[in-house]
């Protein structure tokens, strides 16, 4: 079940990231396209129930949000070794030994 | 953590469209919206830290709060400050735009410096602190890390920095994943200056 909604999710978010960068030349939109799925796939478990259909409701102003959420969680993701995330309570928790 | 990114906003403080969308060529940055909507959202997640997070235990008390604000939506003159720092800084600290001492009767240049700014007003004149890092309520803020980050940058373009508070009750412990790092040092027993690296 879990892979079908991963792969459904992918799906959803190239097909919005197509359209959305179709006024870019052709080999840009594809990179930009490549970029972004290589992100959401190491976001995705930090992804909270409602990030891909904001990601993708048209709305620039909340596709600029969560992608800053991506963006950090993905760099947090980097540096910390435990970062987990809620739909409830703060975007992201890390826990890091002092 | 928390990740928002504050919009230019509603009303009559809101950073007009022109501003964000560079209509015009030249203009006086719209600096002062600007910080208010950095610190609306700023004191929002405060207020949810104090009011909801801690007290149902959804976070530890002895936790560190990070913010991560975006600037992107409020237009390019939100990644730099009139001060020449990040605009973010100008929000936690009371740091204004640039100023030059000169000697009026010779008009030599004497020195140069930033203005000390501890707050910003609303158009019904109503004052906002910019010290917030120093305040009851931003002491449980341990740094902020801010960017100017749009999903079709590539990655070279995008840049995070961190604001380390200098009156947080914690000191943070570990290194935030940024580029960047500001924070406060103390030159002798009455000033402070910021430094970089």
């Amino acid at each position: 079940m879990e892979s079908v909604c991963s792969r459904q999710n992918l799906d959803l978010i190239r097909g919005f990231i197509e359209v959305d960068t179709k006024n870019l030349p052709d080999k840009l939109s594809k990179e930009v396209c490549e970029r972004i799925l290589i992100s959401w796939v190491r976001f995705e478990r930090l992804a909270d129930s409602t990030f891909v259909g904001e990601f993708t409701n048209g709305s620039q102003d909340t596709l600029v949000q969560r992608f800053w959420e991506l963006y950090v969680g993905n760099r947090l993701q980097n540096r910390f070794k435990k970062v987990s995330s809620n739909d409830s309570g703060p975007d992201f928790k890390v826990e890091h030994k002092k | 953590m928390e990740a928002v990114c504050p919009t230019s906003g509603k009303g009559v403080n809101r950073v007009l469209d022109s501003f964000v969308s560079c209509e015009h060529g030249v203009v006086d940055s719209p600096d002062q919206e600007i910080l208010k909507r950095i610190n609306s959202v700023i004191d929002a997640k405060i207020k949810v830290y104090k009011d909801i997070y801690i007290p149902s235990g959804l976070v530890k008390s002895d936790g560190y709060l990070v913010i991560a604000v975006n600037t992107f939506l409020l237009g390019p003159f939100s990644q730099h400050g009139i001060s020449g720092f990040p605009s973010v800084l100008s929000a936690v600290y009371p740091v204004g735009p640039g100023t030059v001492e000169i000697n009026i009767a010779s008009g030599k240049f004497l020195d140069r410096g930033l203005k000390y700014q501890p707050a910003i007003f609303k158009v019904n004149g109503a004052s906002i602190r910019t010290d917030l890092f120093s305040r009851d309520n931003g002491t449980i803020i341990d740094a902020i890390m801010t960017g100017h980050v749009h999903l079709y940058q590539n990655s070279t373009e995008r840049k995070l920095l961190a604001i380390h508070n200098h009156y947080s009750k914690n000191e943070l412990k570990y290194r935030l994943p940024v580029d960047c790092n500001y924070w406060l040092e103390r030159n002798n027993a009455m000033t402070l200056s910021i430094k970089k690296g």
